[in-house]
């Protein structure tokens, strides 16, 4: 009987110590799935709040007849955009709600999100004619930190999480004159009552309606 | 005895195979979560940016129309001072054999050339207008359907969207509002739904459009023994409407122009060369002044000519320029074609 047990002792222990590693592995590993996926969620979520706030930041600037006056003056393709904010991954400034542990939010100063705003032009296809759309390309990155027992696996100690999406949008009044010259030239003219010096009565309207769209040049 | 080593085994493999099993689910559900997200903002941009189509046309139309409306405010005054330098009213030297700036043959000269100036810009305008407002609401759909397909073809660029996506347009019919008015302003608020009712044709009509994009994500782990996983679909369903984000009503003889710091229209002159008064009284009955109703009494104080009790002194009273304006922007709705199924309303990649 004593025989036995010797035998046995030191059995479990051995299978344990094989199977441990392998099981702390996955465990970290679930842990580690968890934060990046709700992380990643974050990022989209961020990148989403970025590009479809930044051409609503001041629509009475960009379509009014203030904007027009503006545009009148100075036509300009709006470059003007918000970033996506970082604040919806760290709970903070524009999202201060509760305060989310630190293991659901980024490495602390790892996150930076830029956008590029302009005029997007599509011709050709089946389009019978040019089309201006205001373009925001809102883009953000972060990065969560790989746990220490996956890193060699992974090959990495930080994961990098990142989101972009273009958006478009109505064109303010600037970028509209700016786009289409002949629209450009026909309200400035009339705005500013600018002197044309004709000689004679205006050139009579055609016969036919004129159907030829405006060219587009931004 | 030694048929009882390995003992542990069994539950080791077990809660190993489980937790693995965890792992799978775990990054699946981060990736079900990542893409239903990406194909939502991909649809909400689509669906949004589309119907620039119909809003940017729209703005471009109130743009010239302005423009027009301002000339036509110009013209008629311009007549009218025609009229009244050829009667030799309104101040001018109408003496036989004088000469200078204040003669009425003089102002006549210079008004005619304001007034041809003014006609060709007008023709201008209208010209123009006409050939931003001859699309119709067909038109307009089929341009959103085209530019559609090069959001898609050009994806990636700035010109295009998401390329992980498939974009469909599912949906593009005018919105019947009773009502012509999107916003209608009272004397203490802005009202969405005005009280103007009417039935405007089909083309100038707010569209409503529906757009999903789709895309066949692959799983996120591999298969293992007998279990394959199911490659996923990542739909984003997402409608835009046209909306008047902005209303105004601005006398722009009235109103100061932040950026310049004077009145959006300043007075014109036109019965002189340069553009300035002739006599010392302002030119009161020549001058265009694009000043708003004088009986208003939030006109009052008008910085360019202001007696200090009405905004304007000339005469008519009633004499002004009212802009009454919208501008239109797209805004999200709640998608509204119902059941749809794939391979017919729309397709996967």
């Amino acid at each position: 009987m004593q025989v036995s047990l010797r035998a046995q002792r030191g059995t479990a222990m051995v299978e344990s110590a094989i199977f441990m590693p392998l099981f702390l592995l996955i465990l970290f590993g679930i842990i580690w799935a968890v934060q990046s996926s709700v992380q990643s969620e974050r990022v989209q979520i961020a990148v989403r709040y970025g590009g479809l706030v930044s051409n609503e930041a001041a629509p009475y600037v960009g379509y009014s007849l203030y904007g027009l006056y503006l545009a009148a003056a100075s036509p300009a393709v709006n470059t003007s955009c918000s970033s996506p904010t970082t604040d919806a991954l760290t709970d903070s400034g524009a999202f201060p709600g509760p305060t989310s542990a630190p293991f659901w939010s980024p490495e602390a100063n790892k996150t930076s999100g830029s956008c590029t705003k302009g005029a997007a032009v599509l011709s050709g296809g089946n389009l019978s004619s040019s089309l201006v759309f205001l373009s925001t390309q809102s883009s953000i990155t972060t990065q969560v930190l790989v746990p220490t027992l996956l890193q060699p696996t992974l090959k990495t100690a930080n994961q990098n999480l990142s989101a972009s999406q273009t958006f478009f949008d109505t064109p303010d009044l600037g970028t509209l004159m700016k786009c289409y010259s002949d629209l450009d030239s026909a309200v400035t003219q009339s705005l500013t009552n600018a002197t044309l010096n004709v000689t004679a009565a205006a050139t009579p309207l055609p016969d036919n309606n004129p159907t030829t769209p405006l060219a587009v040049s931004c | 005895m030694n048929a009882q080593r390995g003992q542990s085994v069994p539950i080791w493999a077990f809660g190993t195979l489980s937790a693995l099993v965890l792992l799978a689910m775990a990054l699946n559900y981060g990736s079900t979560l990542r893409w239903q997200i990406r194909a939502q903002n991909a649809a909400d941009a689509a669906a949004r940016g589309m119907l620039a189509v119909q809003t940017s046309q729209w703005n471009e139309t109130i743009a010239a129309v302005h423009a027009a409306a301002l000339e036509e405010y110009r013209l008629r005054l311009i007549m009218n001072d025609l009229l009244e330098v050829i009667q030799g009213s309104g101040g001018c030297d109408a003496k036989t054999g004088d000469s200078g700036p204040s003669t009425c043959s003089a102002m006549y000269a210079n008004l005619r050339q304001r007034y041809f100036d003014g006609l060709q810009r007008y023709t201008n305008d209208i010209l123009v207008l006409n050939r931003i407002s001859y699309p119709s609401q067909s038109t307009q759909i089929s341009q959103i359907k085209a530019a559609l397909a090069l959001y898609q073809q050009n994806c990636g660029k700035s010109t295009g969207g998401d390329c992980a996506f498939n974009y469909s347009l599912v949906a593009a019919s005018p919105r019947h509002d009773s009502y012509v008015e999107d916003v209608y302003a009272d004397c203490c608020a802005f009202a969405v739904g005005g009280n103007t009712t009417g039935n405007p044709k089909t083309d100038l009509s707010p569209l409503d459009v529906e757009v999903i994009a789709c895309a066949n994500v692959p799983p996120a782990f591999p298969s293992f023994f007998n279990f394959t996983p199911q490659t996923y679909q990542a739909i984003g369903r997402a409608a835009a409407t046209s909306i008047m984000g902005t209303q105004e009503f601005m006398y722009v003889g009235s109103l100061v122009n932040p950026s310049s710091n004077s009145v959006f229209q300043g007075a014109e002159y036109p019965e002189s060369a340069t553009n300035t008064p002739i006599f010392s009284g302002d030119d009161n009955n020549y001058r265009i002044d694009y000043g708003g109703n004088p009986n208003n009494a939030d006109n009052q104080g008008n910085p360019a000519v202001s007696d200090g009790k009405w905004g304007f002194t000339y005469t008519p009273q009633n004499e002004g320029f009212l802009a009454a304006t919208g501008w239109w922007e797209s805004m999200a709705i709640k998608p509204f074609s119902g059941q749809l199924s794939n391979g017919v309303q729309y397709t996967c990649k």
